[in-house]
């Protein structure tokens, strides 16, 4: 197959205005932030220190500006379909990749037999297969997943249509197991949906994805907005009111600065199967991990691979029907986010790949700056908890033959505006999502205007506290990365998700005795910053309480989201066949575990 | 479900292995080139800056 560089060359890339008009925003902002800084440092006399610090508050803010110019941006446009339609009928055909690692076979592949359900619905069933690609080394698992294979065969009367394989090594890990798979089968097939254990998808999206990539044949991947559903602690029910009320509209954004070149998630795309054979075969780098072996977080690396190629990748928000799954409490976050932290400073190793798009470089370094931001917030506190060693002595006579004193001219109305700004950064946006929301009707769906704003406002107390210890988690990884250690691959848990306050001090004593130790320096040397660094060390030294409280179930009618309301038709086919199968388990407990024991031990 | 649940762990390997096998249609994946062969270093960097704002020595040409 061709690639079409030709086309691509000749094509309009209409992300140059968007993109240009966020870069200076935000560049904007962080120049801002460093001239006010530095008024306000220098109002004490002229140093290093000051300097330093207003550098390290131009970076911050830029990033904070960063973030919050592309969710304005957002809400300037609506999320349409794309101009050109298939107007012939759809004959490319399609795999659905489900790639599974220890997971719990029943839930995973009841999302299957409710997709492929939904897929025979649309009358186009015939041109999709599905394939599950199992990386499972827990032998149990592996044999519950083979009993649990023919159940669903058998149940959707799928033989021929749905298949099921396990590697006898995990080599590359989730991209080596789907590079596996086309390697052996990707030849009969035109497009591959690759999902992740927990995705769900309707099969009209999936239908309605392979028909837009055949309408435009420059298309090598496009990703869908999925939508995270079922959190039941109030953590998970947090995450997942801020995702879906206020992804869409960064997501707009984030689809308005494409291009050609959009992102790749992971998971919920379609790629073409040959322009990613073609493309996107990864090497291991050289050294060992973190920084060598394989590539983490590949899903990056292969949306660059696939334009530098020339092919197309586009983000398509305007489609609905994609659902995910998220952690449910904030030490699984944390450790989900020890992976992505370890992939995403990998991809330091390939700011400078050969022949790379400029935009899928910035794309590298935007995931960089997402885990080493908190540095910058840090240095600045501790070099402000130095600076007052650092100030030369006061001046009061710098005029050599003036007999009265001259004091320093107070700035402090400088630095509240700055941290007003600051703040700004962080809340404007969201309070104009809530608004736009409430305008455009799109509120109703979260149970209308009133509940909207106050789940806005709880997403927002919630995250201001959950956030120090977040950004300490987030720390930690980046130093562990930097210091050479390997985060492997763990599981991810999508079990009982409540911690018990024992079980959160055990994961975040040492955030607590990082909050305690930051409190009685800054007492000690700088108590006049004791104030503005409480609501940072406060959560710390309270992050116990807020991981326990915050892994139990949520009871309140906060947090409403659209699928809450009216669930989706495939969600409810997955509940329905989950529940039929776990009866049946339990009915069947001791024949099933004979089964199952006696399997594993093949 | 009866059905399944009463097979042996050997019979169930062997349905599995009949019904469960892909397609077999092999398509060639090439390594993707990602990293030079000569690793970033400040000299490098600042030599390919300066020859991209044509400030730098082009490399000679034979005549």
């Amino acid at each position: 197959m061709t690639p079409p560089v030709a086309r691509a060359a000749g094509a309009r890339d209409s992300a140059i205005l968007p993109r240009g008009v966020a870069i200076v925003l935000s560049l904007l902002a962080g120049a801002g932030a460093f001239m006010l800084f530095l008024q306000f440092g220098w109002s004490d006399g002229r140093d290093v220190v000051d300097v330093l610090r207003a550098a390290l508050i131009l970076i911050s803010t830029w990033w904070l500006a960063w973030g919050a110019v592309q969710g304005l941006m957002g809400l300037t446009t609506r999320a349409e379909p794309p101009a050109r339609a298939l107007e012939g009928p759809l004959t490319e055909r399609c795999v659905v990749l489900v790639p599974v690692y220890n997971e719990d076979p029943v839930t995973t592949f009841s999302r299957v037999a409710a997709m492929d359900e939904s897929l025979q619905a649309t009358g186009q069933g015939h041109l999709f297969h599905f394939a599950i690609l199992s990386d499972s080394r827990n032998e149990t698992i592996a044999a519950r997943e083979r009993l649990w294979f023919l159940r669903l065969v058998q149940d959707r009367k799928a033989e021929g249509r749905i298949f099921y394989r396990r590697r006898t090594d995990n080599k590359g890990k989730k991209a080596g197991n789907v590079e596996d798979f086309i390697q052996k089968s990707g030849g009969a097939y035109d497009l591959a949906l690759i999902l992740d254990a927990d995705s769900l998808m309707e099969g009209a999206t999936i239908v309605e994805m392979a028909r837009r990539m055949q309408a435009e044949p420059d298309i090598g991947l496009l990703q869908t907005l999925p939508v995270v559903t079922r959190a039941e602690t109030r953590f998970g029910r947090a995450m997942q009111f801020s995702a879906a009320f206020h992804s869409p509209v960064f997501a707009r954004g984030l689809a308005m600065m494409q291009g050609r070149t959009g992102p790749f998630w992971g998971h919920n795309a379609m790629v073409r199967v040959r322009a990613f054979a073609e493309s996107c075969g990864l090497p291991e780098l050289r050294g060992k991990p973190p920084f060598g072996g394989h590539i983490m977080s590949h899903d990056y690396v292969e949306a660059a691979l696939l334009a530098r190629a020339g092919w197309r990748v586009r983000l398509d928000d305007d489609l609905g029907g994609s659902f995910e799954e998220g952690p449910e409490n904030l030490v699984d976050h944390a450790k989900r986010d020890r992976r992505w932290c370890q992939g995403n400073l990998q991809h330091a190793r390939l700011l400078h790949a050969p022949g790379l798009k400029p935009w899928s470089r910035f794309v590298f370094f935007q995931g960089i700056m997402a885990y080493i931001s908190p540095l910058f917030w840090i240095g600045f506190m501790l070099a402000s908890i130095a600076a007052p060693f650092f100030a030369p002595a006061p001046d009061y006579f710098p005029e050599p033959y003036w007999p009265f004193p001259i004091f320093p001219q107070a700035e402090a109305s400088k630095a509240i505006g700055l941290a007003i700004g600051v703040f700004g950064l962080l809340i404007l946006p969201k309070f104009a999502v809530a608004l736009h929301a409430a305008m455009s009707g799109r509120a109703r769906a979260f149970g209308g205007p009133v509940r909207a704003f106050a789940s806005m406002l709880a997403e927002l107390l919630f995250s201001s506290l959950s956030a120090p210890a977040l950004l300490a988690y987030q720390t930690r990884s980046v130093f562990q990365v930097l210091l050479g250690r390997d985060g492997g691959w763990p599981t991810n848990n999508r079990g009982d998700a409540r911690l018990s306050l024992g079980e959160a001090w055990a994961a975040s004593h040492w955030v607590v005795s990082t909050g305690l130790v930051g409190l009685v320096g800054t007492w000690y040397l700088a108590p006049g910053l004791v104030v503005w660094m409480l609501p940072v060390l406060v959560p710390m030294m309270l992050s116990p309480v807020i991981i326990s409280w915050s892994s139990r179930p949520a009871t309140s009618r906060i947090f409403t989201t659209p699928t809450d309301l009216e669930e989706a038709p495939v969600m409810r086919r997955q509940r329905e066949i989950l529940g039929q199968w776990e009866n049946e388990m339990i009915a069947m407990k001791d024949v099933s575990l004979t089964a199952e024991v006696s399997h594993a031990g093949v | 479900m009866t059905n399944i649940a009463s097979l042996s762990g050997v019979e169930i390997e062997r349905l599995v292995q009949d019904m469960g096998a892909p397609v077999v249609a092999p398509l060639v994946m090439p390594k993707q080139v990602l990293e030079s062969a000569e690793p970033l270093s400040l000299r490098r960097a600042g030599r390919a800056i300066l020859t991209m704002l044509h400030l730098g020595s082009a490399p000679r040409q034979e005549m």
